[in-house]
This record gives C-alpha cells, structure tokens and sequence, in this order.
C-alpha cells in the first residue's frame, strides 16, 4: 500500500503487445472482433473500450530535418488510464453519484455497482485523455489490476463485461502483484513501483547521454504535470503533442 | 547459436540481418536491451554503450531502436536476397582498411593454408562459378545460367597435411622454424618473426613468402609441401582476389542500399576487429530462407573471423531459432539428413553406406567388408596435424552408442562390459534406415505428387500453410492414402479434405472424392506436459507440467511410443524393428516419462546401468549408449538431470553466461570455441591472456582453465609460453575455415540471385568481371518447376514473406486465440508510399498479389517503411506479406505462401521464402 506508480518508457518499447493481451487475460476481458482499418503502423484496436483497458498506439514522425530519421522514427506509446493525481472524473463524479475513488495505492477505480444503478457517462467527458468507456451499462477502463495488489472490489464482484458473470480474476490475489502489462513485458519498458522512485528513475534515464544521442526530445511526462501529476509515468521519445497529449503544462 | 543470449548484453556492436528480434523473438530483445544499457560494463565503439546496426528490406520494430552513428540512423534497407553482396562488401572493406584482427586472422584462421593449385574462383574463372563444374545438360532455365554440380577435388587444400602452417613437416614448429626469441632460425637476419608476419601480400613479411623463404633457406623441403608448391596460393590471396570484386559500386547497385548509410556501418562494425571489441550477428529466417541460405550465413561467420568476433564474450553469429524447441529438434535428428547429435545420416546413395538403393537395387555387396566401416571412414576426418584436437575424430564412439541406445541387446552385452562384435556391428549397421538421398520438405511433397509417399505424419507442422508453394502441396496431401497429424487444433493440413486447393468449402461429393485417411490425434500443448526444451542457446532446460492437457489430449511421447509399440508388434523384421529396444522396450513401460527420456539420451553403461558422465567416456564398440552425444552428461548420474537446475546468480567480473541455470550442450559450455577468447601466441597457439579482459569467457588459473567449460583448449604454458593447440576443435584443420571446400557451391560466398530474380531480364550477374557474367542463380540448385519461375518483365515487384509478433507460424495456434486475433486480424502486404500511388492503392484497400505459382487476396498497409530501390538504374518496389493465414481459425485469409516457389538452398533445400517476383492489382 502506499503512493504506487507505472513507468512507460517508450524508449524501450517494442511494441509486442504482450501488455495488451496479459491485460486482456488478467482481467478476463473478451476479444474484439475487429478488421484491419489502415490505422498507423499495426494498431488494433483502435481505441479503447469497455472490454480494451490498454492499447499500443502506433506513430510514424516522417521525415525531420536531419538525417538522423531518414526513415522517420516508428514510435510507440501504451495508452490507457493516466489515474490522475487529481482525476478529473472522480471530481465530476463526486458531484453526482460518488462511484470513482481512488484506492490505497493512489490508483483511480470506478465502483461498478453504483455507476451500473447510475450509468451516467458524466466521467466519459470529463475525461482529458478520453480513457473511459461506456459498454451501455456502465463505465470501465484500466483498474491498474487492482485484484493483483491485495484489495478486492468493493461491493461487487468483477463481472465479464459482455455475460455478467463473476470472473476468476475478481478473487483477491495479492498482495504486491505488479499489474499484469507489468509483469509480462519483456522489453522492461514497464516498471511498477512507488511512485518517487519511478520518477527518480525516469528523471535518470532522461538525462542519460546515451538516451538522448537516440532521442533528443526524450522527456518525463506525468511526474509534476499534466493536470498536477499522473501515476503512469511516461519517458517520451517525443514532445507530449506528438502523441496527441495534452501538455505537460496543462492544468484543469 | 555460438554464444547465448544473456551474453548478447555484452556486445559491442550488434549488427541484426535477417532477423527481427523486436517482433518475432521478443523475449530476445531484452539482451540486446541490456548492450544498449551497459548493463555489463560494456564501452562500445565510443565508449557510450553498444550500438545497434539493423539492416532488412524494411524499416521494422527492430529497426526503431537503431542506433545513431555519425548523425546517421544505424538502419539500412536492403534488396531481399542479396545479403551475401550487402556482406561480402562488408568484408572488402575490413581488408581494404586493414580493419581485421590480424593476430587472431593468422592464427585462428585457415589464412595462410595452401590451396590446390587447380582451384580457381569466379575472380579467375569469369563465369561465375567455381572450378570443376559439371554442367547438368537438362538444366531447365538457360536464361539464368547454368545448373549443375561440382566435382571438388580441386577445392582442397594443396596437400592437406602438409599445408596445415603447423605442419611443414611431421615435426614441431618452435625447434624448426624459431628461435627462443621468436625470429626465423634461419640463422639469416631474415627479418621474419612471429611477431612480423603479415596478412598483406605486398608485405615482405606476408605468411605466403615466409614457406618460399623456408624452402630457400632449406628448412622446408619441396617434399615436405607436394609438388607445384611455386603455383600454390594461401587461402588468403584466394580471400582477397574474392572480395575484393564487391566494391561499393556494385554492392550499392545490386543491393538497392543506401550508400551513406552502408559506409557508416561498414565503419561501425569494423570497429569489433580490435582485440578488446566484440560484435555480434543476430540472424535468422530472413537470411536462411533462400537459395543461397548457407552461403548466406557463410558470409557472416568470414566477417566474424576477420573480425576476431568468434568465441569471444559478445561476438559469435546467433542464428534465432523460430520455435521454442527447434534447437531440440535439430539436435535430436529432426533434419532428413542427420541422425541425433548432428551424425550424417547413412544415404543408400552413396555407395558403401548401404547395399540397396530406394527401388531395393543391388548396388553393394551384403556384408561388403567395407561397411559400415566405410561409412564411419567416411564421417570421420583424419587429423591434420599431431596437435590439433580434431573432435569429429571421436564419430564412431557417438554413432556405436546410438547404435547401441537404439539396438540395445543385439549390440555387445546388455548387463556386462563385453564389446560387440565386428558381426553383430554389422547387423546392427543393416538396420539403420538408408535415406534415398534428399528428403528434404519440398522433396517428400514432390514424392508425394509422385505418389511415392503413401502417407504422412505430421506433428507440429501444418504444410497447407507453411509449405512453399502451398497450394501445390495440398495437392500432394490429396494423393496419400492416409494422413496422421498431431495437433492442438483442427488446421488447414488436417481439414484439407474439406477444402478446395484454393480454400473454398467442398461439397459432400467433392469431400467424398478425397480418398485419403485422415487421423487426427489431440495433442497436449506446452504447458500441459513435462519435457526439456532446448532454446536458442542450447540450454536444455527442463518444464514442468502446469495444467492437464483437455479431453483426450495426450503427450507425443505417449503417442509416438504408442506408434512405435504397434510398429513394433506388426514385426517388420527386416529393419530391426523388432529388436529396438528405444523406448517401451527398455523401460518396461507404456508410458515413458520425460525424465527417463532424458536418461536414454544421456546414455548408459551397459555394465552397471548407470548414466555415462560425460561424452569423452562414450565407446565405439557397444559398452556405452546414447540417444544424443551432445547431451550426454546432461544426466551425468541417477537421479541428476541438470536440465532442471535453476541457479541464477553470475560470478562477477567475466561474461554473463549464467553457468549454473540449466545445462547447455556441449559438456554445459556456454560459448562455443572460446579459446578464441584468448589472445594468440606462437602460431596457431593460445596463451593465457584474455584478449576482453573486462568480460573474459576462459582464463589460466595457476593450473587449470576457470570460468566456462573451456573449449578443448591445452595447457597455455604447455609449449615455450603458449598452447600448441588451435581453437576451432570441430575443424580438423583446428582453424576457422575462410575456405569452406565443404559447401555444394564453392568455397566463398558468391552472390547468386533468387530462382524469381528482378534483374533477370538484363541477362547478367554483375559481380563485376569485365561485364559481367550469365550466371545469375545459384549452379547447384534443383529446380522442380522451370516453368514456374517469374520474369520481371510481367512480374516486377519483389515479394517476401515475414512474421509478425501478434501470430505465429502457420498461425495453427494464433489464429484460434481470440486475443491474438484481435490484434492482427486481417492478411496484410504492405507496400511503400509509391507503389500504392502508381497503383492507385488507398491503406486498407483490398489487393491481390499473384506470382507464377498463384495468387493471393490481402488488405494493403501503405507505409513510409517500406522505400523503393535503386537496382542499377532502375527503380524497383519490394511489398512484405504476413503469411499466417490459411482457411481455419478465428481469423482467416490466404495464405502467403500460394506465391512462394518450390525451390530451396543448394545444401539443404531450406524453401526460398523471403524473395520472389509478383505483380499486385487493386481489387
């Protein structure tokens, strides 16, 4: 227990989807059925959803001046829940129904039994990073594998989104699990851990020569902002905008 | 692979070429992660972390975590099917720059060998190919050259024996050719010492003078090296001669490279020839695949040697097996043409391996004297000098404990020491099957066309995707009277009946026109049965069963020992099968368990029954078995299986090679050719000092060699300060071959063309000799459809074939995952930005792709990753297929292998997948 967080260092990223699917395992969450949609690079799929907690966007920069890329960077960002320091939609859902809090660890989490009886949707465009959606019923998005850190849901079991029942993985597991994407990445892009040693962690990699040679724009995102501070850190190859990020500076 | 893949993280310089560890090993990564990191200490070419070279027909995961060089990206796209141009150019400029290691060169390598002073290569004979060619008069595509084979005799050394640089004469080398300080004992201020012999020809000092000087001054007798010794050349004038026809120019040219970008990495990996820089090569399908797939990875292993990158802590070339357990099965005699353990497999057509050739012709005498002598002279090399380790010389004692393992009871005694007799050697010879020459994959589906296979079992493959040439070989499927297959679902090679060639749902009376017998057993997937797995590495690490396998699911060892029990109780006398004691036989079980299996391939002592320690004790006269010489001390007594240790932890201070995890084979050496590792002394010698002091693999220790299991290595002050023994034990020769007089078509790598090449129509090999020559596609490949090959000038896009993270192989098991299907649904060819706008393609639209074997339908990924190339002035665009797909499944489409042609390496029919020609349309 205590002031968690999740480093993503795009730096390292390969973009093998081993998170997605380990997300989609752990937490029992069905296939899409999705088509090739010429989206960039391999993405799919194309957004979030109700039953896709994380998602590798692809990005192609092109061309940018110097030869460094000739062929242009092919980068690679794991996009899902930011869980805000402040998260904005546990504000406005303060105001209405109260079904966002925010666990121990500091990660936000959407009581399912109070936003099914609500089913308001008033998060979905509170939302900065456009992460929670709507299967109908109610609202859902990354939990931070809440059942793999020694808490169990509150009032409800966790029910497969699309038949409703209870799911092996809404056994309380813990204690001190990383979350799943975590635990099976095998670049070592992703880092669990708390939250200050993340940053100082991110903090070093940014400043390493050896980093920047490759990506001169390499930054930290999410220690002190956007929004007051996230528990995903990013390590950003590019500027936040690039990867249609809101800036660092950006406040609510 | 030579080294393993924790070791990766100590390399200077990583250059990746036909592979794409990113997405298809991606587990692998993490090491090539660490390099990039430091993790162990190591500097790189600038003292700021290893750098990472990836060089692929187009830009991929791998390629976006290349290094910067020179304000240059270290990524470099190349034409599918001309690594040995993009390489050889490599070499040329490490010799014209003087880049390679030349204490490691002169006395590691075969450099200063005399070669037969008839061999010539194409620098001299002008037509492309080497000396003693015998052209096939029925070769089938005259436009492309000319198809034949190779009388060698003139690939050999001059005389080998006396050629060996060590061996001028049957006698030391220090007391004839040295003094105590290291100069010529020629007692003539000669100039020439150890320390001043040169690899350069315009050199005083070059090695080759130095044996004229030897005979002028009389220390060396005309007799002692064979006659013409004034006509013979070193390997290494034959090196340079080779080589030095890839120039820039023309590799730029045919390649399609970008020039700027090929300087720096010729640059950057030529930095690995210091003695304290390691490169490695990380290689895989993308360079295999094609006809010239040995040479391929012959090109590399030259570069390594030049290098000095061999056995050394972050260097090796790593071949990145596509399976998890492929290695296993290479090593345990998957291949057609090797028994377990890498033992040539005995040919009924070659004569005095076997008495019957495949139509049961008498073609020896039964119980001819000569086997199965002949046939152990034959797979045994003679030692070329006293001092050199020679292991292969070691092949009876691991055929005769095979032979043993398989025959246990007809071979000496099953419970005392008494050794078999030369009568019952040969019996237990007789009953080795014979191949009929090659069985390579394409081959059996030609036989199969033919109908000269009956039927076929098939575990683990699913050919009506993966086989080249696909829809021809679910042609071959509908000619077998039965088909066994073990699998974890119903695929396309299963199914087959059920579908048209071309994947459209038979009618009942269509099905009913298929006559073939379909057997398809449930197979236990990988986590659902024990068993050791042997990674790329050559770890044999053992696992355990996590879940029950479903249903009726079983083991394969359950039911291949079930196949073999009935095999076995039908009594097909005439082929030992009866008398086979592998299995069930021996252990008095119907259900053999893994660690018993691994018993077996370790081997046993038929006196007492207990495992053989290590292979060194293995016998050639029937008092020892094993299943699989290499593993042999996996096992090393009962109740031991060091395939299952798990210790973690790496002494500080040396190569990370994490000795203590597992069991690699050979005799648990994590390094193959490690003596390498140390810096030469005296000639051909080792000394003690490793030559990466910061990550050494092998070093002295007072009295014994320390860190990894040291490669054969001798005493290092064995003989006035060094070893007398060279490296490369598994060479009789005891050096780094840059002459591979083995190979079916010659002994340098020459660029050869893919069967469907896009400079076919220009008529011209252009590895420059004069003009250029007509040979455009490899001499020694067999052609089986002629008129199948594609012209550029109706097909003129180059095709090739490739994996993806998201699905794997024939997609057998992807496609049936929902998850995985999710990721990457649809069949896609993706294209460059200017192909699509000449072809009017929009990403995402529907294209098809046709070649000479067939066609195909697939949605197009319009990328900046793929560029054109510039093939000697002509514009060429190259498109990459994912090939996973087939009828069945979650998720299906065509697959990409309905284009690829059925031809394949000149030495091991490895189907040339990744280079084709083919024209694309938009549906």
């Amino acid at each position: 227990m205590g002031d968690k967080a999740i480093l993503i260092d795009t730096t390292k990223c390969t973009a093998c989807r081993g998170c997605q699917v380990a997300c989609k395992n752990w937490n029992d969450l069905p296939a899409e059925n999705t088509s090739f949609f010429g989206g960039p690079g391999y993405q799919n799929p194309k957004d979030l959803s109700s039953i896709t907690f994380t998602l590798v966007k692809f990005f192609w920069s092109g061309r940018r001046g110097a030869d460094v890329d000739a062929y242009g960077n092919w980068q690679f960002l794991k996009y899902g829940c930011m869980h805000c320091l402040n998260p904005r939609c546990k504000k406005v859902c303060d105001t209405l129904y109260k079904a966002i809090y925010q666990d121990t660890d500091g990660f936000v989490q959407i009581n399912q039994g109070i936003c099914q009886a609500a089913n308001c949707n008033a998060c979905i465009a509170g939302c900065p990073f456009g992460v929670p959606k709507s299967n109908g019923q109610s609202v859902w998005k990354c939990n931070a594998c809440i059942s793999r850190r020694g808490y169990s849901y509150p009032n409800t079991l966790r029910k497969d989104p699309v038949s409703g029942n209870p799911t092996a993985s809404s056994w309380l597991i813990g204690p001190e699990l990383a979350p799943a994407c975590v635990s099976t990445c095998p670049a070592g892009a992703l880092k669990y851990g708390d939250r200050s040693d993340i940053i100082a962690l991110a903090t070093a990699r940014v400043a390493d020569p050896k980093v920047r040679a490759k990506f001169p724009e390499v930054n930290v995102y999410g220690d002190t902002g956007p929004f007051g501070g996230l528990r995903v850190i990013s390590i950003l190859t590019r500027k936040p905008g690039f990867y249609s990020l809101p800036p660092k500076s950006a406040k609510y | 692979m030579t080294n393993t893949w924790t070791d990766i993280g100590t390399s200077d310089v990583i250059l990746i070429i036909g592979a794409n560890p990113a997405e298809n090993h991606p587990m692998a990564f993490k090491h090539i992660t660490y390099a990039l990191e430091n993790k162990y200490g190591n500097t790189g070419p600038d003292g700021n972390g290893a750098k990472l070279i990836v060089v692929d027909p187009r830009y991929t995961r791998s390629a976006s975590k290349a290094s910067i060089w020179n304000g240059r990206q270290m990524y470099c796209k190349m034409r599918s099917g001309t690594d040995i141009a993009f390489v050889n150019g490599m070499i040329n400029y490490v010799i014209q720059n003087k880049k390679y290691d030349q204490p490691y060169v002169l006395n590691y390598s075969t450099a200063g060998f005399l070669v037969n002073e008839n061999f010539k290569g194409p620098a001299e004979t002008g037509d492309g190919k080497f000396s003693g060619f015998i052209p096939d008069a029925s070769q089938p595509v005259p436009t492309l050259g000319q198809i034949g084979k190779y009388d060698k005799s003139s690939w050999n050394y001059a005389t080998f024996v006396s050629s060996h640089p060590k061996a001028f004469k049957a006698v030391n080398i220090a007391t004839d050719f040295w003094d105590a300080s290291g100069n010529c004992s020629c007692g003539t201020s000669c100039g020439f010492s150890k320390d001043t012999l040169s690899l350069d020809p315009a050199s005083q000092y070059y090695i080759g003078k130095f044996r004229q000087h030897l005979l002028e001054v009389g220390l060396l007798n005309t007799t002692d090296l064979g006659p013409n010794v004034a006509n013979q050349r070193t390997v290494w004038e034959h090196v340079l001669l080779h080589y030095a026809r890839y120039d820039k120019n023309t590799v730029i040219n045919l390649t399609g490279a970008d020039p700027l970008v090929y300087d720096d990495i010729c640059e950057l990996f030529s930095i690995t020839g210091q003695s304290d820089k390691a490169g490695t090569i990380l290689y895989a399908m993308g360079t295999t695949q094609h006809t010239v797939g040995v040479q391929n990875v012959r090109a590399y292993s030259t570069l390594q040697i030049l290098l000095g990158n061999m056995g050394k802590s972050g260097g090796g070339i790593n071949a990145q097996r596509g399976e998890s357990n492929v290695q296993g099965s290479t090593d345990h005699g998957l291949l057609f043409h090797i028994l377990p353990g890498y033992l040539a497999q005995p040919d009924a057509t070659i004569p005095g391996d076997a008495y019957f050739d495949r139509t049961d012709t008498l073609i020896g005498e039964p119980g001819h004297p000569l086997q199965p002598a002949s046939y152990i002279k034959r797979c045994t090399p003679f030692t070329a000098h006293q001092n050199e380790l020679n292991w292969w010389k070691n092949f009876p004692k691991y055929i005769v404990s095979l032979m043993k393992c398989y025959w246990w009871n007809a071979l000496g005694s099953p419970t005392s020491n008494d050794p078999a007799t030369p009568e019952q050697l040969q019996a237990v010879y007789d009953w080795i099957p014979k191949i009929p020459g090659h069985c390579s994959h394409i081959q059996i589906f030609e036989d199969m066309l033919a109908g000269t296979i009956k039927g076929l079992i098939a575990f683990g493959t699913n050919p009506a995707v993966g086989g080249p040439n696909s829809i021809r070989e679910r042609e071959a499927l509908r000619k077998l009277d039965w088909l066994v297959i073990s699998e974890l679902w119903e695929n396309e090679t299963a199914s087959f009946w059920r579908y048209s060639t071309t994947g459209e749902p038979l009618t009942s009376e269509q099905m009913a026109a298929i006559q073939t017998e379909v057997f398809l057993l449930p197979a236990a997937a990988h986590m659902e049965k024990d068993g050791h797995v042997v990674n790329s590495s050559r770890w044999a690490q053992f696992r355990y069963k996590a879940v029950e396998p479903p249903g009726d699911a079983e083991h394969e060892i359950k039911m291949i020992n079930r196949i073999f029990d009935a095999c076995k109780a039908a009594g097909a006398n005439d082929y030992g099968m009866t008398h086979l004691t592998l299995g069930s036989g021996w252990y008095g079980t119907d259900d053999p368990s893994a660690d018993l299996l691994d018993l077996e391939i370790n081997g046993l002592k038929a006196s007492d029954l207990t495992p053989v320690a290590k292979f060194a004790d293995l016998q050639p006269d029937g008092r020892t078995s094993s299943a699989c010489w290499i593993y042999c001390g996996m096992y090393p007594s009962l109740g031991t299986n060091l395939s299952k240790r798990r210790i973690n932890t790496q002494a500080p201070g040396m190569a990370p090679i994490y000795s203590q995890w597992s069991w690699a084979w050979p005799v648990n050496r994590r390094i193959i050719y490690n003596g390498a590792s140390l810096l030469p002394c005296g000639w051909g010698g080792v000394s003690d000092t490793p030559a990466d002091q910061h990550h050494p693999v092998i070093w002295w220790n007072e009295s014994a060699w320390v860190g990894d299991v040291h490669d054969g290595v001798a005493n290092p002050h064995g003989y006035d300060g060094h070893s007398e023994r060279s490296p490369f034990i598994m060479r009789n020769e005891g050096h780094a071959r840059l002459h591979g007089m083995g190979m079916a078509e010659g002994p340098y790598p020459e660029h050869y063309e893919p069967l469907d090449t896009p400079i076919g129509h220009r008529g011209k090999n252009p590895v420059p000799y004069g003009a250029g020559h007509s040979q455009l596609i490899n001499p020694c490949i067999k052609i089986y459809e002629p008129n199948k090959v594609g012209d550029p000038r109706n097909y003129p896009i180059i095709g090739t074939t490739y994996r993806v993270s998201e699905h794997w192989q024939a997609g057998a098991a992807t496609r049936h995952l929902p998850w995985l299907c999710e990721l990457m649904p649809d069949v896609v060819v993706e294209m460059s930005m200017e192909l699509a706008r000449s072809k009017g393609i929009n990403n995402g639209d529907w294209v098809r792709i046709e070649t000479m074997r067939g066609y195909m339908n697939a949605r197009a990924l319009v990328t900046n990753r793929f560029k054109t190339f510039r093939i000697f002035g002509e514009t060429r665009h190259e498109v990459g297929i994912w090939w996973h797909w087939g009828y069945k499944g979650i998720k299906t489409g065509h697959s990409a292998n309905r284009l690829t042609p059925h031809v394949g390496d000149a030495n091991t029919r490895i189907p040339e997948y990744k280079a084709f020609l083919c024209r694309i349309e938009k549906l």
